[in-house]
């Protein structure tokens, strides 16, 4: 038992704590930690202010149904954040051999990486569950049976997420195993999973939201969606029957998943590690290319051969992309929503447009973990006969690669739905590429100044390293601060004007990213 | 080819080189022996410009790492102790990514890559990944990787970890061709043996200092490489 113990807090603490840990700087970590803090209480006070507009929106018995939607959301991005990490903790760990080497049973070994993983669960929980449950009291007035109940619904809720992230990754696993690019395929098999959770969770919300008769809604989340349907009713009726049904459709499957893994572990592990070998292979004909390109190349075939890289960076541009085709295509509705906005906000389309791409663009950072990336390969690049200047390139091409085509293909698309005119057209063609271009640089120096090479799992690096969370919120708080400027300013000047300051704005910007990084950053990177 | 001269290196307050010099004239083999911890790793790092030092100088073929670094790194090759290489791409692409980036010609870089695959008997693993590589396969391709583009300056960092007993004797082979042609070779390693057989020069390092430094008969004089280790190394 100790052992087990011992394995679920050691797991755990790797999960949770080493992304601050790891700076040696007193003055980093106390940055780190005050950062992390701000994130936490903005994301709660996201939550909270969206679970009071619920409950402010509705009225008497009808309030209930604001806990089930709330509760119903919490699922469905706890099972996104699960389905990003799941594989690599489970299947794609380090520790594997020296764990199995070790006198630990496959079930403690399971259950420690299962209950570690759900441990890293709680701390999205905490911002997406919690503020719902005690605004919902607060505003029904409920008992303490309802506040006790919350905190059981907080801890087993995330449960069948993992479960099923796990067994997602588990399928992706053995489909992509059979595959030459095996991170390309299961890139793209996530992406589906991903699309197809938010699609189907947009399904439920819209039938949500168009349902009349709010109880048969209640009731039919009751019915099929018992691990959280259950358990609100047996909260907010002071039902313990329910309750515990509720509680079961939970745990139950987390220790079936438990005793079925844990059978089959070793096997899934060979299967699952495995890699596709070419019979065969005859050495080709060999073309040469230009240092620039070889290094542009090296970082593509990197960024795709990450699963969590792809997922966290390409969703901007996948978006931008899927939204444009999806208004193309609802031209008519989209039009009778637009006839009925006051003229002075239609007018202004453009600038509602180029602050949704700006907002995108910003969020789909890849070069903000591109130089922790090369992790225990730095050596490479740091020894071979290239300037830091071309590494810089390389990463920022990557980047702009992504983003470019994605957002100038939006752009097109949506003048054609809003008819735009040709010069608001190649303004907002123009502050695609400027804005992607100070993301690209002002995330490379992001990372030059909070690196981390001793990451084991590219996921700490990605979501979790403190250069991560810098550029996104950095990014977040920058078009929040644009949006607000534009609410003011708009209709006080010229459309076109107003995309000029905005592209001249990204470009004074570009240009002082480029300079640091000319001047600081390759000093900054061959001190690494 | 290579020369030392006063180097020092720190980390923090803590010093793990210092003043060390030594030279490696062109055609020959160096050894650089030492205790783990000694200081060799740091001095390979620092010659090849992963790492930044605060003293002294070091030349490669007369040009200094810093202040002429990619003249230096265009005319060396460095071989870490461990192979940890880009396990997405394939052999083949790494090698080509390494060509390309010293602008290796095709036509000599694939007769190159045929002849050294062939040798270590790696042309059929080429176009696997370099994730299904295991540790002795993935230092063979590095070893191809550094010869590929004819480097004047071979950096070895514990070269032969890894590699079965073929494989080995090959690289031994193809070092002592490289020197043959002109080229020099600065290596460190912990088996001895090989550095008697191998090498024309050895310096060992203690605590960061050189405490002897000659060719292999001064060094050895009647005595095995390994009883003159030792000697050293307990008793300064």
């Amino acid at each position: 038992m100790s052992n087990f113990i011992n394995l679920v807090k050691l797991q755990t603490r790797n999960l949770l704590f080493s992304s601050i840990r790891h700076t040696r700087s007193k003055g980093k970590q106390a940055a780190g930690m005050g950062f992390l803090a701000f994130m936490v209480v903005t994301l709660l006070a996201v939550s909270s202010f969206y679970s009071i507009t619920l409950l402010n929106a509705l009225q008497g018995e009808e309030r209930q149904l604001a806990l089930y939607t709330m509760a119903l959301a919490a699922f469905v991005l706890l099972l996104v954040f699960a389905a990003y990490n799941c594989g690599n903790h489970l299947f794609g760990s380090k520790d594997y051999d020296l764990l199995r080497s070790m006198p630990i049973s496959k079930t403690a070994l399971v259950a420690s990486k299962l209950l570690s993983f759900l441990s890293l669960q709680y701390f999205y929980a905490l911002f997406l569950l919690l503020p719902a449950i005690l605004l919902y009291g607060l505003f029904t007035g409920q008992s303490l049976f309802y506040y006790l109940g919350g905190v059981g619904m907080f801890l087993v809720l995330p449960m069948p997420a993992v479960v099923l992230s796990a067994l997602f990754s588990l399928v992706i696993g053995y489909v992509s195993s059979h595959f030459k690019y095996k991170n390309l395929v299961s890139n793209l098999l996530m992406m589906i999973f991903i699309v197809l959770v938010f699609f189907g969770s947009f399904m439920i919300q819209t039938l949500v939201g168009s349902a009349v008769d709010v109880q048969e809604v209640i009731r039919n989340m009751q019915l099929y969606l018992p691990f959280f349907g259950l358990m609100v009713k047996g909260m907010i009726e002071g039902s313990l029957l329910s309750y515990l049904l509720g509680l079961l459709c939970n745990v139950l499957p987390f220790v079936f998943f438990v005793v079925f893994f844990a059978k089959r572990f070793t096997s899934i592990n060979s299967r699952l590690r495995g890699s596709y070998r070419e019979k065969n292979y005859k050495l080709a004909k060999i073309k040469q290319s230009s240092s620039f390109n070889a290094l542009f190349m090296k970082e593509v075939r990197r960024y795709f051969a990450c699963g969590i890289y792809v997922m966290n960076t390409a969703f901007g541009p996948v978006i931008m992309l899927g939204a444009s085709i999806f208004a193309l295509f609802s031209k008519q509705s989209l039009m009778a929503i637009m006839n009925e906005l006051p003229p002075e906000l239609t007018a202004q389309i453009s600038v509602i447009l180029a602050l949704g791409l700006i907002f995108l663009i910003v969020m789909s950072c890849t070069t903000n973990s591109s130089i922790s990336l090369e992790g225990r390969h730095l050596w490479i690049i740091k020894s071979l006969p290239i300037r830091t200047e071309e590494i810089f390139a390389a990463k920022i091409a990557l980047n702009l690669m992504i983003l470019i085509p994605a957002a100038m293909l939006s752009v097109l698309l949506l003048a054609l739905l809003f008819s735009l005119n040709i010069a608001e057209l190649l303004l907002l063609l123009l502050l695609c590429a400027v804005t992607a271009f100070f993301t690209a640089s002002f995330g490379l120096i992001v990372n030059l100044n909070f690196p981390r090479f001793d990451w084991v799992s590219e996921t700490t690096v990605v979501k979790q390293s403190m250069a991560c969370m810098i550029s996104i919120f950095g990014g977040m708080i920058l078009s929040g601060i644009i949006a607000f400027i534009s609410i003011q300013v708009i209709g006080s000047m010229p459309v076109l004007v107003y995309l000029l300051i905005l592209n001249l704005f990204f470009i004074l910007l570009g240009v002082i990213c480029l300079i640091y990084l000319k001047k600081a950053g390759i000093a900054q990177f061959k001190q690494l | 080819m290579l020369e030392i001269k006063n180097f020092s290196k720190s980390y923090g307050d803590k010093k793990v080189v210092d003043n060390l010099n030594l030279s490696v004239e062109n055609g020959e083999i160096f050894g650089f022996i030492g205790h783990n911890g000694a200081g060799k790793t740091t001095t390979i790092k620092s010659i090849v410009g992963i790492l930044d030092f605060e003293a002294g100088d070091i030349l490669i073929d007369g040009k200094s790492i810093k202040n002429d670094e990619m003249a230096c790194k265009r005319i060396m090759a460095y071989i870490p102790d461990n192979p940890d290489i880009y396990e997405s791409l394939t052999g083949i692409r790494y090698l080509n990514f390494i060509g390309d980036i010293y602008k290796v010609d095709a036509r000599l870089r694939e007769t190159l890559i045929r002849q050294y695959a062939d040798a270590f008997e790696l042309t059929a693993n080429l176009g696997d990944v370099i994730a299904s590589y295991s540790h002795g396969m993935k230092q063979k391709l590095m070893i191809i990787s550094a010869l590929i583009h004819q480097p004047k300056l071979l950096i070895l960092d514990e070269p032969f970890v890894g590699l079965d007993p073929k494989a080995a004797h090959i690289l031994k082979q193809l070092m002592r061709e490289l020197c043959d042609q002109g080229g020099s070779i600065f290596f460190s390693t912990h088996v001895l043996e090989v550095v008697e057989k191998l090498c024309d020069h050895v310096a060992i390092i203690k605590n960061g200092s050189i405490i002897t430094e000659g060719s292999i008969d001064q060094v050895m004089g009647d005595q095995s490489l390994e009883e003159v280790f030792l000697e050293l190394t307990d008793h300064e």
